[in-house]
């Protein structure tokens, strides 16, 4: 569970970072794939460090051009972020079914082995995703990056009275979600072990469900990257849970189906009693 | 003359693209003009006009639906799984995935106006449970239309696709809706302007539950000719019309941030999707090339429509500008 966990984790906390400075990357599923799919040329077997260099670097420029990309979209046309994501999205998906029309390239087992490797029962690539999320959270309540990430979700033209530099913010919220959807990419790869055109699209909704029942905010400015990593376990869970008792495969979708729903409406009840709080 | 732009900005320009897309056809690979190219994008383009009309409705309310690939897999499975091939039940069937997926769609109005929850997040809510309700439903397995209902998606009307016939039937009534009666005007000024419609007297909620309501008929719809079109429709059939949905309203220029909208727009932005489509097939591009293009073309349009609202804010300041120059006997 832990292992098929992991991929969720990364993605989700990168889609917490561009929720954070309020926006929303629709693209991180196909970056995953595309990750992947990338990869799926280059660490077939025999592998070599030359391959595995090359084929993982040029994932990681490929995922890094997108969030590149997603900024320039945003920032430079001024699309909204669900436009400019969705135009992403659907230029990766394109270019992944391009690269390999059927699944194919299976990736030398040395490589999943590797990255599937353990410190006793706990897989090392989720220690690197639990460890991740706690410095990321760190990071966002004690550090410059994470105030002024947190400034510009809360109001752009507050942020920028206070001097924050919004577009440098952006564009390392936008370039490190692509680049943590990267790192789920090459987990997922892990355990598809070929290059699927396909893969990893899922992960968006799910990545958007995770966060939301992380209690982050659509509207930007708040949330926290422990939450997103609690909502990626819940769904997790969920998911077994529902084939270990055997319900119908109905119920994988009716109970992430309510828990959003029932999340959205708690949290929303709560701020609105908060708020009336205040005011009182 | 500004607000003639301003008009020929928002709603009129998918008409010049897809005049000039048409143009374009005619020159590079005048096979995509053919009456059996046509004849081939019509139902498709039809299709995608009743879903995308939907959507337009909820971009009105500053809304987006998520919930599209549910709805429209709900009304197929509807339209096959109750008569199940037996043809007294063809109409209560269609009736029964219209009324479905009014319910379903007004489900996604209160969570949106009563509970307060994010448009996105509902949308993706209620998507799961539809996708669960369709899982348990149809077993996991597809049903086949009634042949009666099939044969009648491949005929022709007077030398036009019997569904497309149909949409526009569909298309217009909504249409007339919103612009020729009380509560559809009240519908749109709701979606102009939430805070002027409170102010003078309106339910704004009961619009916009009203507004996802008459979305989710349209999808459904949209799911009921997407059915007859490919007689044996897989159960999941709605899940490729999200992106192409958002893409046909953003093409047709309803702002996704709310606002006017346009239904007549979107179904034209449709027809422009759908060709563009035959025309990167008839070129022989593979489909991936074909997604890749599809996103080009709807970032280039959104790119320009920025950059004309940029250069008529200019022009708008320069005029402004002007005006007090003169008026203070400046310059």
């Amino acid at each position: 569970m832990l292992t098929l966990l992991t991929p969720l984790i990364f993605i989700a906390l990168g889609q917490m970072i561009v929720l954070l400075s309020a926006g929303i990357d629709l693209s991180v599923g196909p970056v995953a794939g595309l990750t992947a799919v990338v990869c799926s040329f280059f660490l077939v077997e025999p592998v070599g460090a030359g391959d595995i260099v090359s084929g993982v670097g040029l994932a990681l420029l490929a995922s890094l051009a997108v969030g590149i990309l997603n900024w320039c979209l945003i920032r430079k046309t001024l699309v909204t972020p669900v436009i400019a994501t969705l135009v992403t999205f659907m230029c990766i998906r394109g270019s992944s079914l391009w690269l390999r029309s059927i699944p194919g390239g299976l990736t030398d087992g040395r490589v999943c082995d590797w990255l599937a490797a353990r410190v006793g029962p706990v897989p090392i690539g989720f220690i690197v995703a639990a460890l991740a999320a706690l410095a990321l959270e760190v990071l966002l309540r004690r550090t410059r990056w994470g105030l002024c990430l947190r400034a510009v979700g809360s109001s752009e033209i507050n942020a920028r009275k206070a001097g924050v530099s919004i577009e440098l913010t952006y564009l390392g919220a936008y370039s490190s979600c692509a680049l943590l959807s990267f790192a789920g990419g090459l987990m997922l790869m892990a355990q598809i072990g070929i290059g699927d055109p396909g893969a990893g699209v899922n992960y968006t909704l799910t990545s958007i469900t995770a966060v939301v029942l992380g209690g982050a905010s659509l509207f930007g400015g708040r949330g926290s990257f422990i939450g997103a990593f609690m909502g990626a376990m819940l769904i997790q869970q969920v998911m077994n849970v529902t084939t270990f008792i055997r319900l119908n495969s109905a119920w994988q979708f009716w109970l992430i189906g309510i828990l959003i729903i029932a999340a959205a409406l708690l949290y929303s009840g709560l701020r609105a009693g908060r708020r009336q709080g205040t005011v009182a | 003359m500004i607000a003639q732009r301003l008009s020929l900005g928002s709603f009129g320009a998918i008409w010049v693209a897809t005049a000039l897309l048409f143009a374009l056809c005619l020159v590079i690979a005048p096979s995509s003009l053919s009456n059996s190219s046509l004849m081939a994008m019509l139902p498709y383009a039809a299709i995608l006009a009743v879903i995308a009309a939907g959507q337009t409705l909820v971009a009105q309310q500053a809304g987006i639906d998520l919930s599209v690939p549910g709805m429209v897999s709900l009304g197929a499975i509807f339209v096959t799984k109750i008569p199940d091939q037996a043809p007294h039940l063809m109409l209560p069937a269609i009736l029964v995935s219209i009324v479905a997926g009014v319910a379903a769609g007004a489900g996604n109005g209160l969570c949106v106006a009563v509970g307060r929850i994010t448009p996105i997040v509902a949308t993706l809510g209620t998507n799961a449970l539809l996708m669960g309700f369709i899982q348990w439903y149809s077993r996991g397995f597809p049903t086949p239309i009634v042949p009666l209902l099939g044969d009648w998606a491949v005929s022709q009307v007077f030398g036009i696709p019997a569904i497309a016939v149909a949409a526009v039937g569909i298309l217009s009534t909504v249409q007339l809706i919103i612009r020729a009666t009380i509560a559809g005007r009240r519908f749109e000024a709701v979606g102009a302007n939430p805070l002027a419609a409170t102010a003078a007297g309106l339910h704004t909620d009961r619009y916009v539950v009203a507004g996802y309501a008459a979305a989710g008929g349209c999808y459904a719809a949209g799911g009921v000719l997407l059915a007859a079109f490919l007689k044996t429709p897989d159960i999941f059939v709605g899940e490729s019309y999200l992106l192409p949905s958002v893409a046909a309203v953003v093409l047709g220029g309803t702002a996704l941030t709310g606002g006017l909208g346009s239904i007549v727009a979107t179904a034209v932005a449709a027809v422009f999707l759908s060709q563009l489509g035959q025309l990167v097939l008839s070129v022989g591009a593979p489909t991936p090339v074909q997604w890749i293009i599809q996103a080009l073309t709807i970032a280039m349009g959104m790119a320009w429509r920025q950059s004309s609202l940029r250069v008529l804010v200019a022009r708008m300041r320069s005029a402004l500008g002007y005006k007090i120059a003169r008026a203070t006997g400046g310059y």
